[in-house]
């Protein structure tokens, strides 16, 4: 059974068929050519695939191309902009957060998607935020620090913006 | 001017960084191409059977599919060391996953219903599943032809025996040794099979094109090393194969030498034209590719009252699996480093690697050493225990220091073994072990601190060799031509540092691109930690030599004699009166003199290194006065808390000191320490592969087989201690396995100074811990 | 890649039985997909049509119905019900259950209904729901139909759910008593683990203590036998013969994740913690 999708993908709305058994993965992947979320496992215990719908954090591989249908996902390809790489990419790159880089890209957005909903967290929420996302290289130590970090200078951005108005 | 600021020791923002952050890296899996077909493989449901038939015929003739390949299609043989296993199963299939037909289809759907259409009969045949049954000279033979395989001369099958290897230490006198010993501890120790589990499956694309040529794209630590073996057993002229090498999303052994890849080469000669890919699930990523193989051992040792050791007998038994092409020389290499870090005047080492009808063991991050270390250093704590002396000091007495031997009875130099146990104990905080930890007040939990030592060489042949090319364009940026493969451990940042260093260029301004045998700089592989002191030392030398024809033009070009020439930061200057200066681009290409006549022409270093020196072991002792490159040393630490109800073990604290010679950048070293304490917290504590009675793998999957999440981390404790190595670059080796070897013995003996109970096989799963602390 | 299905978006209840009728066996319900997903990618299923409930009016819904407790759309991602107010003031238990579910990513997909559906013994929320004497709302050909908790898992994979027939709505009555829960979850790893033995305990200020155990028996099950020796002692000792009661009512079984006898002394182990911690928590919320 094929379905028509309308799906906003990283800011631009996307039309496309596909089939039903289409994983959002294998749609973006294939079909969009966003080949940053990976497929670690396929079974939702990596979270290499991961990427953001409607700011939530889930496993591209584990829901329906056409479940995304009027949805808006993110994934690492929209972070950042043509002047620069988004905070959060920017402290994985400062400390250093990353070495074979296959599990960076979901890293990346459930981080991302902890500082949106949450500022300011204490180093165990970090690890909770990322405790679904593998990392076989790391120990993940930096990439915990690198979070922080993150934290820390959104937060400065935001004040030195408050203090400026 | 400014004083110049060394690269080397800075800990420079990895080079691969913004590319790996913003999703751009592309590994091997993330190439497409036009026409590309889909490739999948039927593997065998039975861990020994004899193949009666394979009928495909039906799959050939669904619409979709582009060829269909069986073992009898393509039987060529492969392998590194040992030439014992072909892409498909021919007459038996020896393990249960082992490809048995290979589909290549428009589709992943349509390969996949091809497969389902192939017909095969089994004969199943009695499965050898222990390693301890195996040996046994009525055991059932996994390959009754072994001793038709061709091998290195360095390996020792035994004809008509499942053991493809024997690898023999004998040094001293044993049985003298042991008369003199005031005490003799002898135990046993098991370690199972274990997967690598990179984040990335193994992924490859080949294509086989009009004119005959093979390039295949892939997911691999060894593309030069894939060509050598693919051109050996197909008799192809080595230009007829390319191997292109995009970042590799871990590796960690596991995708050395030749793995996946060769399924897909028949498929490939089949589909001529057609670029085809296969991408390992994850199912086929635990069972299919590499493991680390298992080992059972004995070791028996021999004290004087005194703490120094006298005599050690070692015996290792190793679980190689269906094919051991490549673990025979694990088993070589664990057998020569059977000392571990100490000085022991009598040896007698037996290391023999075993075919089993299970999974292909091979390569894995430590290449035996986290195995026979999991035994020695555990048997060094119980040894000082039953002399009544702190683990430290016991280590501190026997410890191999400057005119020590070790297994192969070479005489050592510049060991920097007792500085990291020494830093190791100060960073943890080591006390003198006086009986049992001490209950936590208000629970049921008891911390307590381990220590464990670890040494390891590079095991690689002795004309393991590198070379690179560095090329300078006429905008100042460079290109550095190297095969060492990124595969995260941070190669291409240090080999950026080294060159940039020696050529007087900005880190910044050097580039370096995927692996491509064409027209790459040859490399061995990307294995063995040898990569920054191996390749480093030809970036080293290249980028030398590239400096020093940009002098020589700049010499002519200033008018100055080349002395006082230097190159600082892509500045080319003249030290004498440092305003005439030009940016290195400017003599790229050559110096235009002031008559306007050219001079020189493009810059292009070249540099190579082999290391020298090394001598054969002698094939009945072992002995050699220099059997390997060099020697890492290292020490851990760790602190663990154990709940006594549950048996579950916390590592709390882990710290961790290395001798790496020299520190190029101590960010990436950090890290690499710090992903190799997790790594070993994992295997220590959580990784089995677990089979059933008939040889299928119980846990091919993240569900049932556990690695440790960010919610298992460890406050990390890194020092390094730097005693220069004469030949590596700045006086740097290797450390990179290095970094999770001594992590599972040192929880292990935390374990035991927590409650006197030792776990002798590894993992320490909560209920392992607990079945043992009810034993006590 | 996962092999071809047709995916059927439900609009109403009645649609949705109505498809599952017609597909019948080749027929699969869909909320979050975290588990039948996952099933279809292992080649352990092959669907011919999937049915997602996610579209019915209700079924992500959360609702306080004055006296009549919380009614939990069955399709509820659990970070939602998590995060929810209600849910961490009134039915805290639940809460802390569900967190222990998979991961940040998977919680935002899992559901409360697909997690009692699955039926799986280790099922984290079941506990909780036992403990708060849940209703499960269903709708399936004859319309709707209320199942208690304690009777709607029949074993490992199976429920008390006709054929056509799915879970709409979860509801939790009204505590009347002040309470305090405790969800303790033994993994081999800390996050993102099955539970290896999951022991629930719920506190009332009546005295009473409620306790539950997860993967060690067919099914979740209620230990109403160790919760009666607790009625009017609380002492050490009545709480070591609650936690020896309890290992006496499970059955567990030995599996990859761990042996039978490891899950009955575990099941002690943590019975006994659970049941001290519940009511430690319960007299410092009463200060
Ligand atoms: C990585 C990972 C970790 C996990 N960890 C845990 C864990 O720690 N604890 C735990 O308990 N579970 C865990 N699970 C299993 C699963 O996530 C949960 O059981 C989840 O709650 C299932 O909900 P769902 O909405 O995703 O179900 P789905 O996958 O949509 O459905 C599950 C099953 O129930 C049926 N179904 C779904 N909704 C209904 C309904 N309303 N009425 C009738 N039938 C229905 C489906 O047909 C299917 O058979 C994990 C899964 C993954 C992939
Ligand atoms: S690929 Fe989706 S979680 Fe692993
Ligand atoms: S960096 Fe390799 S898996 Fe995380």
């Amino acid at each position: 059974m094929i379905h028509n999708i309308r799906v906003k993908v990283n800011g631009e709305w996307v039309e496309a068929c596909v089939p039903s058994h289409r994983r959002l993965l294998d749609f973006l992947r294939e079909d969009l050519d966003l080949i940053g979320a990976k497929e670690g496992c396929g079974g939702g215990e990596c979270g290499a695939c991961t990427v953001l719908v409607n700011g939530e954090p889930i496993n591209a591989c584990l829901m329906l191309a056409v479940e995304a249908d009027g949805a808006d996902v993110l994934t690492v390809e929209g972070l950042g902009d043509a002047d620069g790489l988004d905070p959060v990419q920017e402290a994985f790159v400062e400390n250093s957060a990353l070495q074979c880089g296959y599990c960076i890209p979901g890293m990346i957005m459930s981080a991302k998607a902890l500082l949106v909903r949450n500022p300011s967290p204490t180093r165990e929420e970090v690890v909770e935020a990322i405790s679904g996302n593998l990392c076989r290289c790391t120990g993940y130590a930096r990439i915990v620090d690198a979070i922080m970090q993150a934290a820390e200078a959104a937060r400065a951005a935001e004040s030195s913006k408050v203090g400026g108005e | 001017m400014a004083a110049k600021t060394s690269y080397i020791g800075a800990g420079v923002v990895r080079n691969d960084a913004r590319e790996k952050v913003t999703g751009t890296a592309r590994y091997a899996g993330d190439l497409k191409f036009d026409r590309m077909l889909y490739a999948k493989l039927l593997r065998s449901k039975y861990a020994h059977a004899r193949l009666v038939r394979v009928d495909a015929s039906k799959a050939a003739k669904l619409p979709g599919v582009k060829a269909v390949v069986t073992g009898k299609d393509f039987p060529y043989r492969m392998g590194l060391y040992l030439v014992d296993r072909t892409p498909y199963a021919v007459d038996k299939v020896r393990y249960y996953g082992e490809p048995v037909a290979g589909v290549a289809a428009i589709s992943p759907e349509i390969a996949e219903e091809a497969l389902s259409l192939i017909e095969v009969e089994y004969e199943e045949l009695p499965p050898v599943l222990d390693v301890l049954e195996a040996i046994k000279p009525e055991s059932p033979l996994v390959h009754p032809n072994l001793h038709e395989y061709e091998h290195v001369p360095a390996i020792f099958p035994v004809p008509h025996t499942n053991i493809s290897n024997h690898f023999k230490i004998r040094k001293g006198d044993v049985e003298k040794g042991f008369a003199e010993a005031d005490l003799i501890v002898e135990d046993t120790y098991y370690v199972p099979q274990i997967q690598h589990s990179p984040l990335e499956p193994h992924a490859a694309i080949a294509l086989y094109d009009r004119e005959g040529k093979l390039t295949i794209w892939a997911s691999s630590q060894s593309p030069f090393a894939m060509r050598k073996i693919l051109s050996q057993s197909l008799k192809w002229p080595m230009h007829k194969i390319r191997v292109i090498g995009p970042y590799v999303g871990g590796g960690f052994g596991g995708k050395a030498g030749l793995n996946v890849e060769a399924t897909l080469v028949p498929l490939a000669m089949k589909a001529r034209g057609y670029p085809m890919k296969l991408v390992c699930t994850r199912e086929e990523e635990f069972r299919d590719t590499f493991v680390r193989q298992g080992m059972w051992c004995r070791l028996k040792t021999g004290v004087k009252r005194n703490g120094r050791i006298t005599a050690q007998e070692f015996e290792m038994y190793w679980d190689g699996g269906a094919y051991t092409e490549y673990g025979v020389n694990v088993t070589r290499a664990a057998g020569y480093s059977s000392a571990g870090v100490y000085d022991i005047p009598n040896m007698k080492t037996d290391s023999y690697c075993v075919y089993t009808n299970k999974p292909v063991g091979g390569p894995l991050r430590g290449f035996g050493h986290g195995e026979n270390h999991w035994a020695i250093e555990q048997h060094m704590d119980q040894i000082a225990h039953r002399l009544g002396m702190d683990p430290v000091e016991f280590r501190m007495i026997n410890l191999q220091r400057e005119g020590s031997t070790n297994a192969t009875g070479q005489v050592l130099h510049n060991v920097g073994i007792g500085k990291c146990l020494e830093e190791t104990a100060r960073l943890i905080g080591w006390t003198k072990v006086t009986g049992p930890g001490k209950i936590e007040p208000g629970t049921k939990k008891v911390r307590a601190k381990g220590i464990a030592c670890m040494t390891k060489a590079p095991a690689m042949p002795n004309d393991a060799a590198s070379t690179a090319i560095v090329k300078l364009n006429d905008d100042g940026t460079v290109v550095l031509n190297i095969s060492a493969q990124e595969l995260g451990q941070g190669a291409f940042t240090v080999l950026a540092q080294i060159c940039a260093e020696e050529l007087g260029v900005r880190y910044e301004d050097i580039r370096i691109y995927p692996v491509d045998t064409d027209h790459g700089a040859y490399e061995w592989q990307t294995v063995a930690s040898r990569i920054t002191y191996s390749c480093g030392r030809a970036v080293m030398e290249a980028a030398r030599d590239a400096k020093r024809q940009l002098i020589d033009h700049a010499s002519r070009y200033f008018g100055v004699p080349a002395e006082d020439v230097d190159v600082v930061d892509g500045e080319v200057f003249v030290k004498s009166n440092p305003s005439r200066r030009v940016p290195v681009g400017t003599l790229a290409l050559g110096a235009t003199l002031p008559d306007f006549s050219g001079y020189g022409g493009p810059v292009v270093g070249r540099g190579k290194f082999i290391p020298e020196g090394i001598v054969a072991m002698d094939a009945e002792t072992g002995q050699s006065p220099k059997p390997v490159a060099n020697w890492t040393y290292g020490a851990q630490a760790v602190e663990i808390e154990l709940d006594l109800e549950t048996g579950r073990i916390d590592v709390k604290k882990v710290a961790a000191v290395y001798d790496a010679g020299r520190v190029i950048n101590p960010v990436t070293a950090t890290s690499q320490v710090e992903g190799g304490v997790v790594q070993g917290l994992s295997i220590g504590l959580f990784e089995e592969m677990k089979f059933d009675e008939r040889g299928k793998l119980l846990n091919p999957s993240y569900v049932d087989y556990k690695i440790a999440t960010a919610a298992e981390i460890p406050e990390m404790l890194v020092g390094f201690v730097e005693v220069p190595q004469e030949d590596g670059p700045y006086g740097a080796r290797g450390i990179g396995e290095h970094v999770m070897v001594p992590t599972p013995p040192a929880i292990a003996n935390a374990l035991f100074h927590a409650v006197g109970v030792r776990v002798k096989r590894l993992p320490m799963t909560s209920e392992n811990v607990y079945w043992a602390l009810r034993q006590k | 890649m996962l092999l071809p299905f047709d995916y059927v978006r439900a609009r109403s209840r009645e649609e949705a039985v109505d498809l599952a009728l017609r597909a019948g066996a080749g027929g699969r319900f869909l909320a979050g997909g975290t588990d039948l997903l996952v099933r279809i990618h292992d080649r352990q299923l092959r669907p011919k049509v999937v049915i997602d409930l996610k579209g019915i009016e209700g079924m992500q819904a959360i609702n306080s119905c004055d006296g009549e407790g919380l009614v939990v759309g069955a399709a509820t991602p659990l970070n939602r019900l998590i995060r929810d107010e209600l849910v961490r003031s009134r039915y805290g238990l639940l809460a802390e259950a569900a967190h222990t579910v998979g991961s940040v990513q998977i919680r935002n997909r899992a559901s409360l209904g697909g997690n009692i559906s699955n039926a799986s013994p280790a099922a984290d929320t079941a506990p909780a729901l036992l403990l708060y004497e849940a209703e499960i709302l269903t709708w399936g050909p004859s319309g709707g139909r209320k199942i208690l908790i304690g009777e709607f898992f029949k074993g490992p994979g199976a429920t008390a759910l006709g054929e056509g027939e799915f879970v709409f709505k979860v509801r939790l009555p009204i505590l009347k008593e002040r309470s305090f829960g405790v969800y303790l979850k033994l993994g081999r790893t800390r996050a993102v683990d099955l539970a290896i033995v999951s022991v629930a305990a719920l506190a009332l200020e009546g005295g009473e203590v409620r306790l539950a155990l997860g993967a060690v028996a067919p099914t979740p099950i209620r230990v109403r036998e160790a919760e009666a020796i607790l009625r009017n002692r609380k002492d050490k000792e009545a709480i070591k013969e609650a936690a020896a009661a309890a290992r006496r009512l499970a059955a567990p079984i030995s599996d990859i994740r761990a042996s039978r006898e490891y899950r009955l002394e575990m099941t002690e182990v943590l019975t006994a913690r659970a049941i001290e911690q519940a009511l430690a928590g319960l007299a410092a919320r009463a200060r």
